[in-house]
């Protein structure tokens, strides 16, 4: 699903990634820890082809395709979702239209007819349901003056909608209460099946209670600095990370 | 100076041709006074004459009524009118009007006491420079239309009416200058709905000199959409007098013209009236749009909004001067003012402005005014859900002059005003 290799990546000519290699098979779930600065989200927007992030070195195949040859839309297209950690505001624009026009340019370029407004609705009203998201911000204009946790659930019910194959959920569950973190969780849990794949960034091991990773990541420095099972999450969440910085130590020592 | 008063308001029309005698007269020489506002005209330091100065202009010709007739049926369809008034070059044309409704010409001849007010500056009239298409105006406005609505009646449907020329209907006569009046007098109680078409297809000038009367308890919604073409110069000046409670609200939606200049100036005279003046002001080309309003709080309690957003592209220019004066006195004012613009091109321009004048005790203001770009976060939020960059763009100019069209009543949101607002937008991008 998901091949990179070597990544490094600049922003003002700052190194922020620096030879980062994360390998995704399809349908498997992936969890990235780490601490602030590390470079998390600067993954996620390198993925979802933000401007501003020069890839200097290494590369991106996904689905067999060379994604840093792709444009932002042609990624989302092809399937490439980011689940921002701040979704933006766009005021002055309709909710429900939003999420019908994206949906709808989807199904255009993939060859699929549009959908009317009416069946559509029903589909949004049924997912936004799943998500017990109040129906009145589906009216509102996007995330606008929405509460951080009403912008979450915003970012999984587009999920939901463009069921996308390759899902990054930056912090998706930073400022959820406790019965909006289960109810989102369910909703990345019915989304999961052999031919997706979902990278979860996340700085508490809580989240993975829900969604249980295949395989947990820590990044730090740019780098993926260890790997392992769900238990990893939880010796992080115990010790935190100094100990993978004595362990880096002494390998650059060595 | 004079040479270019005499090519947009020749002598002759004044002297001979029109009814009003010495008024006339007056005016005129105050034009002659005062000369044309210059860039030492304060509110007009930003808009200057030019394109009127290069501008070939010939005399007024009078249109063909079976042609404008057609022209109003094309562009109004089966959309629900109280009746129509086209304003050509030098002609009012009533289609299907009720009674209150005259041909400022032909009160002008029938009943020449009771018009002859009408040639008279109301009190907001200025005696400067500034003013001066008002003096022009005065001087030389042969039709227009006077609408008269009688106390408690509200009138179901709008009533539209079609600025035109020659070339609006095909007609190939040079473009010429045309001063128009248009008086909308609103009695107690009463409620009206008003629509105005620009669709000028020609470079001639109209120059409109707009008063608005509201009684107590009155209302008055005015929508203006200027679709000129590219050519048209536009020069308006709109007065209104609020009585106690009256409500009045302007929608001008500006993506037509040359040069296009409106000053609105707003008394409001009676307690607890409200006023609002909300517009667009939509740029290509070297088009040049200014709005200058002001809303002058004379009586206590009274409300004034004045919401503006403009987009520019190319060589565009945008000026907005907001200004509300309190008087003292007048305590419990309420003044919103606020104008936000995206400028698409490095080129284009916005002038933006507010200011506030308070002289009263507990008064509610607020002003704001932003310029900058699209932004690149809200873009790449749309493109990495799928919409390619012009979708992005698109949707975010519509979002953001929505903050405008929304604040219209159901009764005047129009296909057409979509339909101008979509069309100006795709031009730009
Ligand atoms: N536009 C920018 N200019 C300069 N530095 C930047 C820019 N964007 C990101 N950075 C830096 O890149 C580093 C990585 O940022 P990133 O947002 O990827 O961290 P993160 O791992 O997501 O952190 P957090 O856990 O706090 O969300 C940080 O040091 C940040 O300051
Ligand atoms: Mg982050």
């Amino acid at each position: 699903m998901l091949k990179i290799s070597n990544l490094h990546v600049e922003v003002d000519n700052k190194p922020i990634l620096n030879g980062l290699d994360l390998h995704i098979e399809a349908g498997q779930v992936h969890a990235v820890m780490g601490p602030n600065g590390a470079g998390k989200s600067t993954l996620g927007y390198v993925l979802a082809g933000r401007d501003g992030y020069t890839v200097v070195d290494g590369s991106i195949e996904f689905m067999g395709q060379d994604l840093l040859a792709m444009s932002v839309d042609e990624r989302a297209i092809a399937g490439v979702f980011l689940a921002f950690q701040y979704p933006v505001a766009i005021p002055g624009v309709n909710n429900s239209y939003f999420l019908r026009t994206a949906l709808n340019a989807r199904r255009r370029a993939r060859g699929e007819e549009e959908l009317d407004a009416m069946s559509f609705m029903r589909q949004l009203r049924e997912q936004a349901g799943l998500l017990d998201m109040d129906p009145k911000l589906l009216q509102r204009s996007v995330n606008e003056g929405f509460s951080g946790g009403e912008k979450k659930r915003n970012e999984i019910l587009q999920m939901a909608l463009l069921q996308p194959a390759l899902a990054v959920l930056d912090e998706t569950d930073s400022g959820l209460d406790i019965d909006a973190l289960r109810i989102v969780s369910e909703g990345v849990n019915r989304l999961r099946d052999d031919n997706r794949s979902m990278l979860v960034i996340t700085h508490y091991q809580r989240l993975l209670d829900h969604i249980v990773p295949d395989v947990v990541h820590v990044l730090a420095d740019g780098r993926i600095v260890a790997s392992g099972g769900k238990e990893l999450a939880l010796k992080l969440e115990d010790q935190g990370y100094a100990w993978l910085k004595q362990q880096g130590d002494t390998r650059k020592a060595s | 100076m004079t040479e270019l008063i005499d090519k947009i308001c020749p002598h002759s029309t004044v002297s001979t041709a029109l009814q009003g005698g010495d008024a006339r007269a007056d005016a005129r020489q105050q034009l002659l006074r005062f000369g044309l506002p210059g860039d030492r005209t304060e509110t007009w330091k930003y808009t200057s004459l030019r394109p009127l100065c290069v501008a070939d202009l010939a005399a007024p010709v009078r249109l063909a009524d079976e042609a404008l007739t057609a022209l109003a049926e094309k562009l109004l369809g089966d959309t629900p009118a109280a009746g129509v008034i086209v304003l050509a070059e030098a002609q009012c044309l009533l289609l299907n009007t009720p009674d209150w409704v005259h041909s400022f010409a032909e009160l002008l001849a029938q009943q020449p006491q009771q018009a002859s007010a009408l040639l008279q500056p109301d009190a907001q009239v200025r005696e400067h420079a500034s003013d001066s298409f008002i003096w022009m105006n005065l001087a030389a406005s042969d039709h227009g239309v006077v609408i008269e609505v009688p106390a408690q009646t509200s009138v179901p449907a709008p009533l539209h009416i079609i600025h035109a020329d020659a070339a609006s209907i095909g007609d190939d006569s040079a473009p010429s200058a045309s001063h128009r009046r248009v008086h909308i007098h609103c009695g107690e109680g009463a409620s009206l709905d008003v629509i105005e078409h620009f669709v000028q297809g020609g470079g001639g000038l109209s120059n409109v000199y707009r008063s608005m009367e509201l009684d107590q308890q009155a209302s008055l919604d005015l929508l203006q959409l200027r679709a000129a073409s590219d050519q048209a110069l536009m020069l308006e000046h709109s007065h209104v007098l609020q009585q106690a409670s009256s409500s009045c609200r302007l929608w001008s939606l500006d993506a037509g013209g040359r040069l296009m200049r409106q000053e609105v100036r707003c008394a409001l005279q009676g307690a607890a009236a409200g006023f609002a003046h909300h517009g667009l002001l939509l740029g290509h080309g070297r088009r040049h749009m200014d709005q200058h309003v002001l809303a002058r709080h004379i009586a206590a309690d009274c409300h004034s909004s004045q919401l503006f957003r403009s987009v520019l592209a190319d060589r565009s220019r945008g000026v907005v001067n907001t200004a509300a004066s309190v008087a003292s006195g007048a305590d419990g004012s309420d003044v919103q003012q606020h104008c936000a613009s995206i400028l698409l091109s490095p080129n284009a321009e916005m002038d933006a402005k507010p200011q506030l004048e308070i002289l009263a005790d507990e008064v509610m203001a607020s002003h704001g005014a932003t310029i900058g770009q699209l932004d690149d976060d809200a873009l790449f939020y749309l493109c990495s859900r799928g919409l390619n960059e012009q979708q992005a763009r698109s949707m975010l100019l519509r979002g953001f002059v929505n903050t405008v069209l929304e604040t219209l009543p159901e009764g005047l949101r129009l296909a057409a005003v979509d339909q101008l607002v979509q069309k100006q937008l795709e031009s730009m991008l």
